[in-house]
């Protein structure tokens, strides 16, 4: 074996402190050209800072970054990239008004320091965003649509290529397949391998072990700030790789009794669900959905084919041009959360901070963010704290969320502790429909499994769970029915053993009574 | 909340620090002002009755603001919303025969307040309806509300006299009685301090409040857990309006006793300074507004004794919010970081 090129990249003793919060200790790390590097870890254990400081987002207090065996000082992001260090954020950093084009010609800009003219060479910038994305074999669609407009799979991939615009010696990636499909997967995998081949060296930050040993030359390990191992992904495995993240014996996730199939009447019966079409993302199509009490109904599909308007649908929050919904038999007439949520219905969005919780509120107070809820615990008119309190310290027990107390703001708590106090209050007023739409996206380990008991426990006080994922793993692992979503058509549910193979083509497309993948 | 309050007041002395140095810059002397000031408003009995008299207004429209702000409602209409209070309170105790004032303080408030309200109204299902920002909305309606007034005192409201355009007095029986003979404070200094901690008591006690405030950090959240959201914003609006309306019949009830041109001299916007350097809190923006009433009520004795132009009140005022703005910014950037 050839001995290791010098590193391209090298940190040493490097530490950074949000206030009182250690958030990076001592940590040494060497990334060689031509080599994928994933920086495996559980929510909260330093890997985003740990780029973020690469990418000169963020200053460290101690230690020091070498580039090519000099001494490296990054002021931003902009001093970053043209050294060479290209970043694909996991939340992105698009401007939704402005188009693909415009977007991609920000960066361009950026890059020149403004110097070189007043005027954005457009022309240039499609030319330059085709070839690239050809050679990349990223398909990024219309360069003209609103960014805002697209799916989140396709913006991804636009944020991929804004990276990749210019010559990248380092490409950071955190949690680049948190939304995409197992063939998107395949196919970002595809192209981090081809850039390892010509040279390039990739850090791929993930939680999913199976990505890390699947794609990665070397995996390092950190828990709460500190590297607590390197590993050669051929010498480890998952289970090993889950025990140095969570730092304990890792449980597999609960296995439920197969739920009752004995129901009569559905508590969900969706008729004719039609909406429009929005830039890129299938509206749904005369959708039916039939959903019996008692069970989760997994809804496997590609991002981009209807997930956001059937949760919007079944959430009240957006009324469909025809069909009609029966909730326990009756009639949703008016299409407003307010309504729906009086009939039973909870939900779980996907964007948690955005849509899930009042992120300068008090966890007690979010905790009671659900119109039922809130009415459980007043007196008459006025709020009843301390039994909110009481409600929220319930919360925090049963799903042991960490926190500093019920009167920490929402913004405090980590993704997955947070997840977890959503998913408790969307299950707190028992709801007969629970809707939950990429509920651990993001998640650790950990906070994923706390999510699927959940989850599974809602079916055993009587409610429908309906599961909208983007991750098929999940909703494989979880659904007593299943059905994958393909140009807002739901295929006809099918049961456990699933065909995953069979399920990945009519991800794809394909006819569910036909074995061939359309064209 | 402790360090937002230090900031709040930190930018009030960097406002008077700012008016100090113009007072510099144009050859007067910044001590003798500020104590001519302080003085005037501070030094005597009938001071301090105006710092009352100028504070009232702001107290009660600094709450109608901040409790817009607090749902997100960015209502810069108090100014219109406190005038068509006025006109309302007028039109009803003038055109109303003679009532006990038992009867008739209460319907003639009740009566200003209904048309604050029925003017935020309009702004209201603009925006739930049409989708009319209400920044612009009030805003315009402000002018609306001005124009209508000026109409109104050349015409039908004209006392009855014809000689300026003005209405007749208030009746007796729609006044607001007077605390001490020879001074103009008034019980409604009473009325406005009771109005802080009831609307406290709303904002973060009642289920309405906590609605409000969801509402206010974030609509899309407070709507997809099942909130009527549109109900609350036209609550809060309606209840705002309500509240800048109550000022004006406040006002006009006890302090003019008229309605005319000008009626107000802005309290209106600067309600909106207040509600802002009390951190849209009931009891900051009692303090935002007894400053800011201070500032006011001592303006004419600086002008008088120092020779400083009262004008430079509304310069500190804005100073003061430009600093409070800088500060913020830095602490929200002090907090950055991922």
């Amino acid at each position: 074996m050839p001995s290791p090129p010098p590193p391209l990249l090298s940190l040493h003793h490097v530490s950074v402190c949000y206030g009182a919060v250690q958030a990076l200790s001592d940590v040494d790390l060497a990334i060689r050209p031509g080599e994928i590097k994933a920086l495996l870890g559980e929510n909260g254990a330093g890997k985003s800072t740990l780029m973020n400081a690469m990418y000169g987002l963020v200053e460290i207090d101690r230690g020091q970054l070498v580039w090519e065996g000099d001494p490296l000082h990054i002021s931003g992001p902009r001093d970053a990239r043209r050294i060479g260090i290209g970043m694909v954020h996991q939340e992105f950093t698009l401007i939704d008004a402005l188009s693909v084009a415009e977007n991609l010609g920000l960066v361009v800009t950026d890059d020149r320091g403004g110097g070189e003219g007043w005027l954005i060479d457009y022309a240039g910038v499609r030319r330059a965003a085709k070839t690239r994305a050809s050679q990349l074999g990223l398909d990024i669609g219309d360069l003209d649509a609103r960014v805002g407009g697209l799916p989140v799979g396709v913006r991804q991939r636009i944020e991929i290529l804004k990276a990749m615009l210019t010559d990248v010696r380092l490409l950071i990636l955190d949690e680049p397949t948190a939304v995409l499909t197992p063939d998107e997967i395949e196919q970002l995998f595809s192209v981090l391998r081809s850039l390892r081949d010509r040279g390039v060296a990739v850090v791929l930050i993930t939680h999913k072990l199976r990505e890390a040993i699947g794609l990665a030359d070397s995996v390092t390990i950190l828990r709460t700030g500190h590297v607590v191992a390197e590993r050669q992904p051929a010498q480890t495995s998952e289970d090993e790789l889950a025990q140095l993240m969570v730092g304990r014996v890792v449980t597999n996730p609960p296995t439920r009794r197969p739920a009752d199939t004995s129901y009569a009447a559905p508590a969900l019966l969706a008729t004719g669900l039609c909406t429009p079409s929005a830039a890129g993302c299938a509206g749904l199509d005369n959708l039916d959905l039939n959903m019996p009490a008692g069970r989760i109904y997994g809804i496997a599909g590609v991002d981009g084919n209807g997930q956001q308007q059937l949760f919007d649908v079944l959430s009240g929050m957006r009324e469909p041009l025809h069909g009609e919904i029966r909730l326990d038999g009756k009639l949703l007439e008016e299409h407003t959360p307010n309504a729906f949520s009086a009939a039973g219905v909870s939900v779980v969005a996907p964007e948690r901070r955005r849509d899930g919780a009042v992120l300068d509120m008090q966890l007690w107070e979010n905790a009671i963010l659900d119109v039922d809820l809130l009415r459980r615990h007043s007196h008459g008119w006025t709020v009843d704290r301390s039994a909110a309190e009481e409600f929220t310290r319930g919360l925090i027990d049963t799903y042991g969320i960490v926190c500093s107390g019920t009167a920490a703001t929402a913004a405090s708590l980590s993704g997955g502790n947070l997840q977890k106090l959503i998913v408790g209050r969307a299950l707190a007023r028992r709801p007969r429909l629970l809707v939950a739409f990429n509920p651990t996206r993001g998640l650790d380990v950990g906070a994923t499994g706390e999510v699927y008991k959940a989850l599974g426990e809602a079916t055993t006080s009587g409610s429908a769970v309906l599961l909208i994922s983007t991750d098929l793993e999940e909703v494989l692992s979880l659904s007593d029915d299943l059905s994958v979503l393909f140009h807002g058509r739901l295929s006809p549910p099918s049961s456990p053993p699933y065909d995953r193979a069979r399920i990945g083509q009519m991800m794809g497309g394909a006819a569910p009574d036909s074995p061939r993948v359309r064209g | 909340m402790k360090s937002r309050a230090i900031t709040s007041v930190l930018a009030a002395a960097a406002g008077l620090l700012a008016g100090a140095l113009v007072i510099l810059l144009t050859g007067g002397d910044p001590i003798a002002a500020y104590t001519a000031l302080a003085y005037g408003a501070m030094g005597s009995g009938y001071g301090w009755s105006e710092v009352a008299v100028k504070s009232c207004p702001l107290i009660v429209t600094g709450l109608a603001v901040a409790l817009a702000f607090r749902a997100g409602l960015w209502n810069i209409g108090a100014e219109g919303q406190l005038v068509g209070g006025a006109v309302l309170a007028v039109f009803f105790a003038t055109r109303t025969p003679h009532l006990p004032s038992i009867i008739g303080v209460p319907a003639t408030l009740l009566a200003a307040a209904t048309g604050g309200a029925l003017i935020a109204g309009i702004a209201a299902i603009l925006k739930l309806e049409r989708g009319v920002d209400e920044v612009i909305s009030t805003i315009m309606l402000n002018f609306i509300v001005l124009g209508v007034v000026g109409y109104l005192v050349h015409g039908p409201l004209m006392e009855s006299s014809g000689n300026y355009p003005q209405s007749d007095a208030l009746p007796t029986f729609a006044r607001l009685p007077r605390l001490f003979s020879g001074y103009r404070v008034h019980v409604g200094l009473a009325g406005a301090l009771a109005l802080v901690p009831a609307t406290a008591f709303v904002l973060y006690r009642t289920r309405f409040g906590y609605v409000i405030r969801a509402t206010g950090s974030n609509p899309i959240a407070t709507k997809i857990a099942g909130f009527a959201v549109d109900r609350c914003i036209l609550a809060t609006f309606v209840a705002s309006g309500a509240l800048a309306g109550l000022a004006g019949g406040m006002e006009v009830a006890s302090v003019t006793y008229r309605m005319y041109d000008n009626f107000s001299p802005g309290y209106g916007y600067t309600a909106i300074a207040v509600a802002i350097l009390g951190r849209l809190d009931p009891w900051g923006v009692l303090a935002a507004a007894l400053m800011f009433g201070v500032l006011e009520a001592g303006s004419a004795s600086m002008q008088r004794v120092a020779g400083v132009s009262a004008v430079l009140v509304s310069l500190i005022q804005a100073c003061v919010i430009f600093a409070l703005a800088a500060f913020e910014y830095q602490r929200a950037s002090d907090r950055g970081g991922p």
